[in-house]
């Protein structure tokens, strides 16, 4: 029964654990890109995907304490990445009803918007804290490539939630 | 009554779904608290930093052995050609050698006539790099050794190309790192044979600036930066870069060093550490 117990919780977890792995691989000192010195933020697509179809496996709580984890490791201005995690899973649960009756390439728009605005607001915040202007290549960048790996990871997602969901049954 | 349950069901669930506000609200808080530089906050931060790199260090061996093995495979591409490169750039390097020790000798004769006083004793530390705790923002390693390691506040990083970070936190076991590229990072030098002397300043790109300097228009592409070692927060004489291009109030900097695919750096101590507190140059 116990076992049972540790099966169940811990495949509940999985989505949370997924992005604390994002979260701790965005720390490892290879990059993914050859000749891009920066590191891409993949915890966004999951905090997307979650907050659309399993909020539950994924609550806002949970978000909070991803982005307050990946601000203590790294060395950008604290509470910047946790407002911008918090902020895509808040707009996105807010419209859950009508985002989960859309297509996936609809789906795909919607996060592209919403990632632009997340990203923009990650900007103004770093760049108010910055004594001067701060590079926005960086940024354009970390835009494209996870619009460009979307589909890859929400399938991985869509495969993480499966799981959970035959345990919850 | 059943229509006042579904009522206040409705307004649960409302509520539920406003709770992330209250978290954007906490992160707000958290930058505030941040920018006012809350000593209770940087310290945990540091603590948890510090206690992850060994952690992180496990995480990345895969990476690390990846790399590894894709190096041993391009370097046994190209040996014949590297063989063929290195002894060229050997017999150029012997000339140097030649007139660097004679150079050598005759600072050492002039250093005895002037009475020149020496930077004190500096400690040599090689450390692995096993944090990337940079992001799109900022440029910052973290290194796997401390002050048990005689690693102190302010050491250098440098390799034998040149400087590319200062510690500018540092634990037990770990020392966090902020590269010259890092939008934070000031650092004065000395430009070119005219020594002009100028800020380096990082803006997150590859190539950080020349500031506060009215000589620009003598700055010639090509020119040498070097520490200046004003504000005793760098030694002087610590190469950095060469100017890459120059245009008006926009000099922007080639680093010897980018720091790019670096697995082990040198940390130099040179005791400068009381030099940060008194010119608050400390980062948070």
């Amino acid at each position: 029964m116990h076992r049972l117990n540790m099966h169940f919780w811990l495949r509940q977890m999985t989505p949370f654990l997924f992005c604390l792995l994002l979260v701790l691989g965005h720390l490892v000192p290879y990059h993914f890109l050859p000749y891009y010195p920066y590191s891409i933020q993949w915890t966004f697509i999951p905090i997307f995907y979650f907050a659309i179809y399993n909020p539950r496996c994924l609550s806002s709580w949970a978000v909070f304490l991803l982005g307050i984890i990946s601000e203590m490791l790294v060395q950008s201005p604290m509470g910047v990445t946790t407002f911008c995690f918090v902020l895509l899973f808040f707009m996105a649960n807010f419209l859950r009803r009508y985002l989960l009756e859309l297509t996936f390439g609809r789906l795909w728009i919607v996060f592209a918007a919403m990632l632009l605005v997340v990203e923009i607001i990650n900007y103004l915040f770093v760049t108010m804290m910055a004594p001067n202007p701060v590079a926005f290549l960086p940024v354009l960048v970390e835009f494209w490539v996870l619009l460009l790996f979307y589909p890859f990871i929400m399938r991985l997602c869509a495969h993480f939630d499966k799981k959970v969901r035959e345990t919850a049954l | 009554m059943e229509n006042k349950q579904f009522r206040l069901k409705r307004i649960r669930s409302q509520i539920r779904r406003l709770i992330p506000v209250v978290f954007l609200v906490f992160a707000i808080v958290l930058m505030v608290l941040w920018q006012t530089k809350n000593p209770a906050i940087v310290a945990t931060r540091y603590y948890i930093s510090d206690k992850m790199a060994p952690v992180v260090s496990a995480l990345a061996a895969p990476a690390r052995w990846l790399k590894s093995a894709k190096d041993s495979f391009f370097n046994a591409v190209t040996l014949y050609h590297r063989n063929a490169e290195l002894e060229e750039e050997n017999k150029v390097l012997r000339q140097w050698r030649a007139l660097a020790m004679q150079l050598e000798s005759e600072q050492n004769e002039i250093k005895k006539l002037v009475g020149y006083v020496p930077y004190p004793k500096s400690t040599t530390v090689v450390a692995r790099l096993v944090m990337d705790t940079g992001d799109k923002f900022s440029r910052s390693y973290v290194a796997l050794a401390g002050t048990k390691d005689g690693v102190g506040n302010g050491s250098v990083a440098m390799t034998d190309r040149g400087l590319f970070a200062r510690v500018i936190e540092v634990g037990d076991h770990g020392s966090r790192l902020m590269m010259l590229t890092d939008y934070l990072s000031r650092v004065p030098v000395l430009v070119g044979k005219k020594r002009i002397q100028a800020v380096l300043s990082g803006d997150n790109t590859n190539r950080p600036k020349i500031i506060f300097t009215e000589e620009w228009n003598k700055i010639q592409p090509g020119d040498v930066v070097l520490t200046s070692g004003y504000m005793g927060v760098y030694p002087s004489g610590l190469s950095i870069g060469v100017v890459h291009s120059v245009s008006e109030n926009d000099v922007d900097v080639d680093l010897f060093e980018s720091g790019e695919g670096l697995e082990f750096v040198r940390l130099i101590d040179f005791g400068l550490s009381d030099a940060l507190l008194k010119t608050d140059c400390k980062e948070p």
